[in-house]
């Protein structure tokens, strides 16, 4: 076996299983940086010089774009790869963690009952938001809720192998680039924040929680999922790396903690997999948990269609309709600051940026975006 | 997802994820090839660091030097093998294709097929 994992209770590799994951994560590097750059090409020498012979003027919307270019070699073949190399590395990856499930089930359960920082408080009568039930998220067999036997953490622990692959190990071998985005964003826009109590919100496995309990050491941690498997692998990775922090499986809508008990809520990559209807409910939520001073963050994939051009939103969009992300244009069309003026948070208090000195998203490879408030004084809507 | 209840063995992980699949190449088929080459492909890259691995080895035990695959020659029957296997793999690969290069001829032993199909059922 492979001995170098970035934590102890990261999946292992065989040598074998290292070889194919190697080559799908190659495959995908090569398909993103040689076969798509080739899109633009034929849209700028080929198909825009088309539609406008064609029309008499450039193409105005999304979908006139999508027309021009979905029919060519260039999109047809770069998305059939990118689909293709993207159900094989899930598959290749879900394979070797299945192969060492019930290893790992047990080692996080020693991990969790053999005492230690923070803790794990589970509810198996949280009924699953539709948004999350009916779809498998990026076209993972059972999303991110996958137990293959009681106590399971099959699904959080293939997340864990499977982010690092997808991202070409470029969110950091710990996948925490975005936590520490947020961090390093705090820390120079609201220097003065001294956050007690700290809430993510969507936290999977704890990566991108983890930076914030080590920014602030003293302060108390919780991060908050959906997802059992996810949370019993997130509770039993930190504990194993020494990082306390108090997982709670809830609903980010709804999240049964006090109101004002929280001076920090943040998710990261969380609001592309709701609904629109849930987003504002969470931003609610998140107003209704703030104390006055309190900051909401909401680290996200930097597309933001209003300014894009109609051929990169369509670009944009491919996740949509080919990665199981239902909600992905939905958001990036979405007027956020008004959601959070519903949500009870000024507008004056409200920041819509890019941390353009921080990690960039592999999506894009921009830097992250930032969305959130400062909760003023007064009681929430 | 439920996970079976405690007692119960474990079960095989989820295959097929949900929303369907959609169709860029000229038709799911094509897809499906698509998908089926790229994993062979995947596995000759495995095998390739597993041989880069034995040579590592041999090499460090210093059972063989590191360029012995390079200077190595064959035997006669050696070469004669392998020969009759490269053969013999790309006739298996390229099967498909000589039977089915001659289009009309095939089409003629599809008509014929289906004549004996009526002779037959009468």
């Amino acid at each position: 076996m492979y001995p170098d994992t970035p934590h102890p209770l990261f999946p292992r590799q065989s040598p074998e299983e290292a070889a194919r994951h190697a080559f799908y994560k190659d495959l995908k590097d090569l398909v993103v940086a040689e076969v798509k750059p080739r899109i633009a090409e034929h849209f700028e020498t080929l198909l825009q010089p088309a539609f406008v012979a064609a029309h008499g003027r450039e193409p105005s919307t999304t979908a006139e774009a999508g027309g021009a270019v979905s029919c060519d070699p260039s999109y047809r073949w770069y998305s059939a790869l990118a689909r293709a190399q993207h159900e094989l590395y899930v598959d290749a990856t879900a394979e070797c963690v299945e192969r060492q499930s019930e290893a790992l089930r047990e080692r996080c359960r020693e991990w969790r009952n053999g005492g230690g920082p923070g803790s794990l408080q589970l509810d198996p009568a949280l009924a699953r938001p539709d948004y999350q039930r009916d779809v498998d998220s990026h076209c993972v067999p059972g999303g991110y809720f996958a137990e293959l036997a009681e106590d399971d953490v099959y699904a959080g622990a293939r997340y864990e192998l499977g982010i690092s692959l997808y991202t070409l190990g470029r969110h950091g071998a710990m996948n925490d680039s975005k936590g520490h985005t947020g961090v390093e964003f705090l820390r120079e826009r609201f220097s003065q924040l001294a956050p007690r109590r700290i809430l993510d919100l969507g936290c999977t496995c704890g990566n991108s929680t983890l930076p914030y309990a080590e920014a602030w050491p003293q302060a108390e941690v919780h991060g908050l999922d959906l997802s059992a498997p996810a949370l019993r692998y997130a509770h039993a990775r930190a504990r194993a790396l020494g990082r306390a922090v108090h997982f709670r499986q809830a609903n980010a809508e709804a999240t049964g903690f006090e109101a004002g008990s929280f001076d920090l809520v943040v998710s990261h990559i969380l609001l592309h997999e709701v609904s629109a209807g849930a987003l504002q409910r969470i931003f609610a939520e998140c107003h209704r948990l703030l104390r006055p001073g309190g900051v909401m963050l909401h680290v996200e994939v930097p597309v933001r269609n209003a300014q894009l051009s109609p051929f990169e939103r369509f670009m944009a969009d491919w996740d949509t309709d080919n990665n199981n992300e239902p909600f992905w244009r939905a958001l990036h069309d979405m007027d956020l600051p008004a959601a959070a003026a519903s949500a009870g948070f000024a507008p004056a208090q409200v920041f819509d940026t890019q941390f353009v000195r921080g990690a960039r998203a592999f999506t894009n490879d921009r830097p992250w975006w930032l969305f959130g408030a400062v909760r003023a004084p007064g009681p929430s809507p | 997802m439920t996970a079976p209840s405690s007692g119960t063995s474990r079960r095989s992980r989820p295959r097929v994820p949900k929303g369907g699949r959609p169709v860029f190449l000229d038709g799911a088929d094509s897809e499906r090839l698509l998908s089926m080459l790229l994993a062979l492909a995947a596995e000759v890259s495995v095998l390739t660091e597993e041989i880069d691995t034995l040579r590592e080895l041999l090499a460090t035990a210093a059972i063989l030097p590191p360029d012995a695959a390079e200077t190595h020659v064959p035997s006669a029957a050696a070469t004669e093998r392998r020969a009759r296997r490269r053969r013999a793999l790309i006739q298996r690969m390229l099967r498909i294709v000589l039977e089915d290069l001659d289009g009309p001829a095939a089409e003629r032993r599809r008509t014929q097929y289906q004549a004996l199909v009526r002779a037959v059922s009468r």
